[in-house]
Order: structure tokens, then sequence, then C-alpha cells
């Protein structure tokens, strides 16, 4: 026992861990990146709440360029009162501009932070990323929370898939894959998405439109949730989709052909025609969801292989089902590769009234 | 000093022994160590998706030298020790004996200076290695000080307190693509083998059993209870290594130095999120066990070969325990260490112990 | 007195100076007319039987001899001792003797009649207090209190020996076991340690408890002392070795392990789905009571990342403007705690009452508001303080509260890396401490599953046929009269 004490007195006096003090750090909720006109500059923001008294606190921001982000933090740091700590970095944001220049710097200093976490978000903007996070949101956006909390519901309850910082790097370190990362613009007093940013590399090649975004989401993972509006010249209606899986088929002869069947379970939510409860009409507007989610989804996949991008992963799949499988050789064949589509919707149930 | 300790098997009070069920954590316990943060990206280097086959082929030869070691010792008796008395003579066993304590100090000392790499990268940066290495060791010492009764106490409790641990793969396994697995056997011989010479620094531990091995009831049935262990041991290792192919893309997984690490970074609950600082926290209680088992046998070890108390022994290496990690100061010479204790890992479970093995076969079993 | 001192000064001259002197405080009477004479303390004798039984006796037969008084004298348990020393004569008569002597003769008669000290009655366990269940509490007497055990336990296999403790104060002590059930290492290591204690004065059963400790520099008790005979019973069938002391109100038992601290006795009275819950419940406490506050400072010290963002702002919130490091601010609440119960205990009771509440409510709500402490910060001290309160054993209790400052110093230190040391630091002692030479842990290391059902929780009376391995009794089985029924079998 007297040993330890001595010890504990050693230790005491000799090393106390660097201290991160709730209240004396500058908690960080969001940054945004934006190109500076500057060659080779960045510009950084962050949102952070200052504490004002025991019961309120704001939402405040700060800008500082720099060359690396890195650089950013520490002009950053030379602005502040209390030491910046990006601990609970919930949103990062890159306006599309950067984006299409290319984000490997920014990414690489943020992935090398043990700090940032994995299940953070990350989002490209239409607009500079400055003007979305330091546009007055009122009452939206009083903890800092508003971003990633838009992102995440999106996520859990409609048609986004599942993006994070984690599922980036899984992609953007892929062999056979690319990356694809949230596309948001303002509009009015909100926060909207526009879709997804497609990426080739670290640099935003393209993007896919939101009403896609359903396609896209049964495309690349099962899921369980998200709405297909769907509209003929007779009706318009909307499929709540329940359960949606996805199953690689690859045909090797007489030509390599890959065909992705899709199987997706819902119900109605909304038909403006009134006898949804006859099994006959059932199986048309079956019929013809289905066809229309072939022909968006092809024209995804049309438009990925024209850019040269494989946000589906469509090459990790084919790997993982042939021996020996020929990276290089993927690659040349990729943009004309035959790629098809064949979903096949099942309506469960047509709402709680008839 | 006097030599002549070993010629006899050792005796040991009957409070001193461990009821055989325990040596299931004692196994468990000295296998499991920091190594299972980050032995993934080693083997996927070379059999990437295939990794898994390694881990059951590594966990398979761990069953097959436990079985060797459990009945060379079933035969003779006491521990190497004594068994390198017999077989080898007063001087000669003098060598491989002090080899062996010398390689049961490193793994202490890999795994201390290796936890202390994971906590000053992920934890506290800039925290002097002196400082935790003094921690670490002064607990240690206080530990092995208590007797074995204790450490095997330890080995059960750091079991209990970090077992849940594996609930956390749920996590990377849920966001995790199980295509990453396939197609399976799809790499040379020589891959596997590399892959699995890699393997087996993840699975040494087991010879501790050698200094530990009097300390058992009842050691007929603790040999099951061992073998259950090792099977633990495995069943941990592929759970670890599917969660991480699963989780991570291959070159992603390449670029990381601590993949486990990295998987809890993942992990929310509802009242805490980060899960990684949970992680390496709840490591240290396991590598504990690691320190205090590589304290304990090495010391002895001494005790046993030259008849020095093994209370001086242990002051002694707790010093050199304390003081070794100090001295490397950067990731590379780390991984060097790792390196190297893992090639006289795998010489010393897949070529000495065999050797031995067939020795103990030769030579004649204890009288009764 | 003459023919007294004569017999005095002869003694003297034979033995030297060395020889003890008589008690000053002994009264030597002569009873009027005969050649006998009377010695005693006053204050220790009952002078009404005194007057009424002896002195006429005396005066009508004041020829006898020595002999045939001894053997007339109507008063049972007297002693006849030949030529005693001064010491055993000081000795007789502070136990409440009469010492006659006849003028001739060098011996002496020793009457017992001692004064019955007017006894606190037998109340209410005050501590252990139980809502059902017997309500007899020992009393300070140790007669009494053997009553109240072998009333409950009228077995011929209760065992119970005597000793004297204390140079001075030659307290009784009674050790108590069951013959057939008890382990014989575990008596012998219990009376040996008891009789080789030497110390002047043993005036409470905690004397001794500290004295026999296998880890006197440990903070956790080793004995469980109780004021309950129910529960010393228990603990007597169950193969524990008991002791009392003269003059204190407490039976103290052993081997006990840590679980056992947690369990309330009257947890044998409720049914065993609640008592399992409250158990667990207890213990659920007692981590907490240690942890929370530590945990609490690590993370907020040193990892903010774990706070999930909607407690962020709270946190940070009720961090605002308060000028201390979390670790001083938690130390500075929980010493304050300290001092309202200390100075709640010191205070007769209303009062303390009132200091309690009053002072945990003002200078709760005055160092919030003066921005001194956090009010997240100060809701778990208090709460901390509250679950430390609810283990059943005191002593234990004690030990719980002090066990949470080290681990709070700690998390200041590196955070959850050396609280997570500091808990093994705390384990190792825990698993290197003994009590009687049994492992203290058990059931839980070493691991005994079956000692699980009345540990940590209770299992219906039913499943426990057997008495815990730990205590290695002769006897092992408790009962076996369990028939399990098929669906519609009657007997």
């Amino acid at each position: 026992m007297k040993k330890s004490l001595v010890l504990l007195l050693a230790v005491v006096l000799s090393s106390c861990a660097p201290k991160e003090v709730l209240d004396d750090i500058t908690i960080v909720k969001s940054i945004g990146f934006d190109l500076h006109p500057k060659k080779d500059h960045i510009t950084g923001t962050i949102l952070f709440p200052i504490f004002i008294n025991e019961e309120t606190f704001k939402i405040n921001h700060l800008t500082a360029t720099g060359e690396t982000a890195r650089e950013v933090a520490l002009e950053l740091n030379e602005m502040t009162a209390k030491p910046i700590f990006a601990g609970k970095v919930n949103t990062i944001m890159f306006s599309q501009k950067l984006a299409e220049k290319g984000i490997l710097e920014t990414i690489d200093t943020l992935q090398r932070d043990p700090g940032i976490g994995r299940a953070i978000f990350l989002a490209v903007t239409k607009e500079d990323a400055k003007k979305i996070m330091t546009h007055n949101f009122e009452l939206t956006n009083t903890d800092g929370n508003y971003f990633s909390h838009m992102i995440e519901q999106n996520e859990h309850f409609s048609n986004l898939p599942r993006l994070n910082f984690h599922t980036f790097l899984y992609a953007y370190y892929h062999n056979n894959m690319d990356a694809v990362l949230p596309y948001l613009t303002l509009k009015k007093n909100a926060v909207k998405i526009k879709g997804l940013a497609l990426f080739k590399g670290d640099k935003m090649v393209g993007t896919v439109h939101e009403q896609q975004l359903l396609t896209f989401k049964t495309l690349i993972e099962p899921t369980k949730e998200g709405s297909y509006q769907f509209a003929t010249r007779s009706y318009r209606g909307n499929l709540e989709v329940l359960k949606s899986k996805i199953h690689y088929k690859l045909f090797q002869k007489p030509h390599h052909h890959v065909l992705l069947e899709v199987n997706v379970k819902g119900r109605l939510n909304e038909y403006t025609k009134m006898d949804a409860g006859d099994p006959k009409v059932i199986k048309s507007i079956e019929k013809n969801i289905e066809a229309d989610l072939e022909k968006e989804s092809m024209k995804l996949i049309r438009k990925f292989q024209r850019l040269n991008i494989d946000p589906l992963g469509i090459g990790e799949n084919v790997r993982a089902r042939t021996r020996a499988f020929n990276q290089k050789e993927w690659k040349r064949d990729y943009k004309d590769l035959k790629i098809s589509v064949d979903y096949s919707v099942e309506i469960t149930e047509a709402g709680i009234a008839q | 000093m006097n030599l002549t300790n070993s010629k006899y098997p050792p005796s040991v009070h009957k409070n001193a022994r461990i009821s055989p069920q325990l040596v299931f954590f004692l196994i468990v316990g000295s296998q499991v160590g920091v190594g299972i943060l980050g032995f993934v990206r080693y083997i996927a280097e070379f059999v990437n998706q295939d990794s898994w086959i390694i881990v059951i082929a590594g966990g398979l030869g761990v069953h097959l030298i436990l079985w060797m070691m459990f009945s060379m010792l079933n035969k003779h008796g006491g521990d190497l020790f004594y068994l390198h008395h017999k077989f080898f003579g007063k001087w000669l066993a003098l060598v491989p004996s002090l080899l062996f304590i010398v390689y049961i100090l490193v793994t202490g000392i890999v795994v201390l200076r290796t936890y202390i790499e994971a906590v000053q990268n992920w934890m506290f940066p800039g925290l002097p290695t002196w400082a935790i290495s003094l921690f670490f060791v002064a607990l240690t010492y206080y530990i092995v000080s208590k007797g074995f009764r204790v450490v095997t106490g330890i080995a059960y409790f750091s079991f209990v307190l970090s077992v849940w641990l594996i609930f956390s793969h749920y996590f990377p396994i849920k966001f995790g693509h199980s295509i990453n697995l396939l197609p399976v056997l799809s790499y040379s011989f020589k891959d596997y083998f590399e892959a699995f010479k890699i393997m087996v620094l993840s699975y040494v531990g087991i010879e501790y059993l050698f200094a530990y091995y009097p300390f058992l009831h009842d050691p007929k049935k603790a040999q099951k209870w061992a073998h259950i262990g090792a099977a633990t041991t495995t069943f941990f290792y592929l759970l670890t290594t599917i969660s991480t192919l699963m989780y991570f893309s291959p070159k992603q997984l390449q670029r990381l130095t601590w993949p486990t690490l990295m998987e809890w970074k993942i992990v929310t609950l509802p009242f805490i999120e980060r899960f990684e600082y949970i992680g390496i926290t709840v490591f240290a209680i396991v590598i504990l066990i690691n320190l205090a088992l590589s304290l304990w046998s090495s010391s002895r070890g001494i005790h046993r070969m030259f008849d020095i108390k093994q209370r001086t022994a242990l002051v002694l290496l707790s010093i050199i325990l304390f003081v070794i990690p100090v001295l490397f100061t950067n990731r590379v010479e780390v991984d060097e260490l790792n390196n190297m204790v893992g090639k006289v890992g795998t010489y010393l479970l897949y070529g000495y112990i065999p050797l031995l093995f067939l020795i103990s076969l030769v030579k004649k079993g204890e009288q009764k | 007195m003459n023919f007294l001192k004569s017999i005095l000064t002869a003694k003297s001259a034979q033995k030297g100076s060395k020889e003890t002197s008589l008690d000053t405080n002994i009264l030597w009477e002569e009873t009027g007319i005969s050649d006998w004479k009377t010695g005693y303390i006053q204050t220790l004798i009952n002078l009404e039987r005194f007057d009424q039984e002896v002195l006429p006796f005396l005066q009508k037969n004041q020829s006898l001899s020595i002999s045939e008084m001894f053997q007339q004298l109507p008063i049972t348990n007297k002693k006849w001792c030949k030529n005693p020393d001064n010491q055993t004569i000081n000795e007789l008569i502070l136990q409440g003797n009469i010492a006659l002597v006849k003028r001739s003769s060098k011996d002496m008669i020793f009457v017992p009649i001692r004064k019955e000290q007017s006894l606190r009655q037998i109340s209410v366990p005050e501590v252990e207090f139980s809502v059902i269940g017997p309500k007899e509490g020992f009393i300070e007497d140790i007669d009494t209190n053997l009553l109240l055990i072998q009333k409950r336990l009228p077995t011929s296999s209760l065992q119970i020996d005597f000793l004297e403790i204390g140079t001075r104060t030659k307290s009784k002590v009674a050790i108590l076991y069951l013959k057939d059930v008890a382990d014989e290492e575990n008596v012998n290591t219990m009376k040996q340690r008891l009789s080789e204690i030497e110390y002047d004065h043993i005036l409470d059963s905690s004397y001794l408890v500290q004295m026999i400790e296998d880890n006197k520099m440990s903070i956790f008790p080793q004995f469980i002392d109780t004021e309950r005979p129910d529960r010393v019973v228990a603990a007597l069938v169950e193969g524990k070795v008991a002791f009392l002391t003269n003059g204190s109100p407490h039976g103290t038992y052993g081997p006990v392990s840590l679980v056992e601290f947690f369990a309330a006795f009257d947890d044998y009275f409720l049914s065993w789905h609640i008592a399992s819950l409250f158990r667990i419940m207890r213990i659920f406490a007692v981590i907490f009571s240690i942890f929370a506050t530590p945990l609490y400072v690590a993370v907020i010290t040193y990892h903010p990342e774990l706070i999930p963002d909607d407690l962020m702002s709270t946190l940070t919130t009720s961090r605002t403007d308060i000028p201390f490091p979390p670790v001083l601010e938690a130390l500075f609440l929980e010493l304050t705690i300290e001092l309202l119960r200390e100075a709640g205990a010191r205070l007769p009771t209303k009062v303390g009452q009132t200091i309690g509440i009053v002072g945990g409510i003002v200078i709760g709500t005055a160092s919030v508001d003066a921005g001194l402490t956090s009010n997240v910060l100060l809701i778990l001290v208090a709460l901390s303080a509250l679950a430390s309160f609810t283990t059943p054993v005191y002593r234990m209790s004690n030990s719980i509260r002090i066990v949470r400052f080290p681990m709070i110093i700690l998390s200041g230190i590196w955070g959850l890396l050396s609280v997570a040391l500091g808990l093994m630091t705390i384990l190792t002692h825990l698993l290197a401490l003994t009590s009687l030479g049994r492992p203290y842990l058990a059931p839980i290391y070493p691991p005994r599953i079956k000692d699980w059902k009345d540990s940590f929780i209770r299992l219906p009376f039913f499943t426990q046929k057997e008495r815990p391995k730990q205590l290695r009794v002769k006897e092992k089985e408790k009962i076996n009269w369990w028939k399990k029924r098929d669906i519609d079998e009657f007997d």
C-alpha cells in the first residue's frame, strides 16, 4: 500500500495528461471547406457554440484561410478564446467548387486525427459551404446539430443511402468502388438534400438527382425504408418501401453480362384512383413501377459508365464472384460492359383504408 | 547460486494451487493481448479475404502444441526447468531455460510497449512512456507479489470485465459488406504460409503453462479446460477478423495500424459515443494479465533455476520491464520488436516445443 | 483490623515487596460480636442480600469453623480458598464476592452476592431494523446475549468457549460455533487469534474485530458484526464461527465474503424475487457510488468525445462559469457531503436530521447559485452518497465512501485509463484478501457457481440445499426435502 502511494504521488507530480475540460474548449460542431480565390488556398469555416451563462448558449462561426486544413485549424485557433476541439465534429461540408478540384489533402488530414469520429457526416454543398453554415437558421440550428440530424434522419427514414465518413473512406480506398456524398443546397430557411455528389477518386464528377435517390439506394444496399413517387398519364401514387434486396448475377457466356436483381416490397401510401384494393390493379401498378425503376436505374448506370465510375460497387460484386479476378481488365472493360437491372416489385398492403 | 533447485519437480503448497477450470482464464488471458487490436492488417496483407482461414489454422496449431506440452508435462511432471534439467543435465539446461525466461519477459515488454503506443496515438498524445510504464509495472508487481492465486484471479476478472467487448463487433458487421469475404481460397500456398507465420504472434502465450503447470490441482482435467480456452481465443480472433474484413475495404485496412480501434469509432450508443476510448481503457485490463503472467513466469523461472527468492527476482525483472519500453521511441522500433518476438515465438512453438516433445517421448517418465 | 494487618505484613515479609497490595477500596468489617470479618466493595455487592442472608447467619453461628461455615452458609456457588494471595483476593472481591475470614485461619470463603446491574431492556435493533421478522437486538450484557442465541439454538452441538481478554478490563468473550458443522480450522484460527490478543482494555467487540482481521491494513472489514441475534444464529448454522464480547451489543462472525456485506438480513424474510432484486440493486448502488463521480470527472476532463451530442450542451452549460477543474469540484462536493454526514452523526438524532436536510438543501442550492459547482455533478455526488448508504453493514458502507476518494483523484490524472487501473488495484487487493484464511471474494472468485444462489441474488429456500463451499463445513447438506411433482400429481 505504501508503495502504491509513493507511485501515485510520483505519477501525479510527473504527468497529468493534457486536459480537455468540457468548458475550456471550443467544441466545433461543423466544419466547412471552400475554395479560396488565391491559388492552392482553402477557406475553412467552423461552427461552435458559445456558452454565455448557465442557461443560454449561441452558435457562432469563424472563418480562416490557409493552404491545408491543418493550417486553417491553426489560423482559427489563433482567433478563439479556448483551444479548438475537433472531437465532436458531426458534419463536414465541402463546396462543389472545392470538391471538383479534389479534397484529398483535407480528407487525409481529417482521417489522421484520432479525435475525428467515423460516424460523422460528409456532404458537398452547391453553394459555398461558408454561405450555408453562416446562414441564419434562427430556430432550426440552435445547437449546431441541424445539419447532421437532417442527414441522419433522411438516411434512417427516407431515400438517402447510409453515407458517412467511413463509407466515404471505404469507397475512396477501394479498387472497385467510387465514393458518393450527399449533395446539399440552401433553400430559404433550410438546407435541402439535392441529391448525391459522385466522386471519381477525390474529385467530384457529377450528381445524382434527388428523384433518383431511391433508385440509387435500392441499387447500392438492402434497405428497409424509402418512398417512391410514381406517375403515369392516368394516375399518380406513392410507394412506401418496406424491404428491398439486391442480388447480383453474372453471365460469362456468351459475353460478360452483369444482372442486378432487385426485390422491392412496399405498400401504397397514396394513390389517385380509388380501386387500389383490386388485385388486378395492384398487379398493373407493380408492373408500372418495375418498368419505371428499371428505366431510372439504367439511366443511372449508363451515367456511371459514361463517367467511368462505380459508386454501386458493381466491380466489387463481380470480384467476389469471380476467381482470378483481373483488376486491369475490369477497369478497361467497365465502360462498355453490359449491365442490366431487373426489378420485381411486390405491393403487400394498400394503406389502412381501401 | 544453487543450480540444483530445478533437479526436482517443485513442491507447491495445496493452498497455492488452482482448480482446473481456472486454466481456461489463464490460457485466454495469456493469448489475447493488445495484438487483437491490429493483427488482422498483418495477415490480410498476404491473404486478404481468406484471413479467417489462417486464424482457424493457427488456432488448430495451438491445440496441437498445447497437447504436446501437456503430454510431456503429464509424463514427467514438474515444469520446463525440471524438464530441461532432466533432459540436458545441470549445465546444459541453463541455456534453454535462460532463453525461455528472456523470451517470456520480452513478450511482456512487447505487449506493454505496444499498448503504450496505442494510448499515445489514440488517447493521450504526449503522455511520457515512462509514466504509463511505471503505472503498469507497479500494478503488475503488486499483483504478482500476491502470488499465483491472485494472478489467476486477475486473469478471471480481466476475462469477465472485457469479454462483453465482443458485442461491439455487432456494429461493424452490421455496417459491413459480406462480399468482402469472397471468393474463398484464392491465394497461393506461399501466401498462406507467410500469413500463418505472422499469425503465430497472436497465439503465443500458451508457453507460460510451462511455468505454472505445477500449480494445477488436477492437470488431466485442466488440459480439457486449456483446450477450451485456446478454442475461445480462436473464436475471439475469428470474430475480430471477420468483422474487420467486412468493415474495411482491403486498401483502407492496409492504411490502419489499429483496425479494431477504428471499428469502434462507429459504435454509438444512446449514452455514449466514440467507443474506442472505452475500448482502450478496457484493454488496459486485458494487457494487465499478459504482464502479470509474463512477470510471474519469468521470476518463477529465475527462482527455479538459481534458487533465488522469487520476490528478489520479481523486483529485478519489474525494473527491466519498466525501463526497456522507455528505450523504444517510435512506431518503427515497436513494430520491429513485435516482428522479432513473432519470429522467436514461431520457432519456439513450432520448432522447439515439438523437439522437446520428441525428446520427452524417448526419456523415461516419472516413477510413481 | 489488627489481625488483618498482621496477615498482610507477614505475607509481604514472606514474598518481598513485589507482592501486590490489597485493593484499598475493599471495606473490611467486623461483623460485630464474632471472630468473623467480612471484606467487600460496597458498590459491587447486593447490600440487601448481605444484610438479610449473610450477616444474620454469621451472627447466629459465629462459632463455626471455616469448613463448617462453608458447608452451612445457605448460598450457592461460594468458594473456599486456602491461604489465598492478595491478587486472588482482589480479583474475587472485584468480581462481586464477599470475603469471609475467621480470626484464627488464613483461609477465606468467598460468597458471591453480586449486585445485579440494572440492564438495558432488550430493544429493537436500530441499525439493522427490519419491518418484518424478529425485533430483538443484543444488549451490553453477554449473559443476556448468550441467552438470546441459546434460546434460538436449543441444540447440544452449540459449543460456547469462554475467554478473558484485556489485561485490565478482563472482558469476557464467548466463542460460539456448531460442533458438528463448523470447520475446525476456522474455529481454531478464531480461538488462536483471540487468545493471542494482548491489550489492556477491550471495551467493545470492535476492538477485537480490528485486532483479529487477516489484513489489518485493509480498509475493507473482514468480519461482520451485527446487533441481530437471529443473524448470528443463521451464521452459526451455516457453519461460521461467532464471538460475543461482554459490554458490546454486537455479535461478530466469520469467515465472510464480500457479497455478504450487501445482504441485509431481512432479505430472508422477503420473497426471494424481491430479495434478489434488492440485493442486485444494492450491488449496483455500490458500483455507482464508487465509479459515478470518477467517471464523470474523467469524461468531462479528458474525453469529451464520449458525450453524445444531445447531452453535450446540458453538461457544458452546467459547467460554464465554474472556476475549479472538475476534480477539485468533485472533491469539494464529496467532502461537503461527508461533513454533513459526520455532523449529523455527532449531533442528537433530531438536530442531526435537521442539519442533514437543511444543510444539504441550503449548501447545495447556494453553491450552484454561486457558480461554485455544477448542478449535474451535485446530482451525481448526492446520488452516490445516497447509494453508499444502501449497504446494510455499517462498516462496509464507510469503506465504500472512503474508496471513492482515491478513485476521484485517479480520474483526475489520466481519465478513464487511471480509473481502470484503480479498479484493478482494488480488485487485486480484494483477491488477496482473506477472512479467517478463506477467500474474501468467494463465490465470485474462485468462481463457485453453486454458491451464487445466496450471494448477489437469493434464490428460494428449496434451492439452498448446501452450505457455502467457502466455509469448508463438515456437514455439507442443509436440507433435502424438495420433491418435484409431475403435472396433476398429488401426494
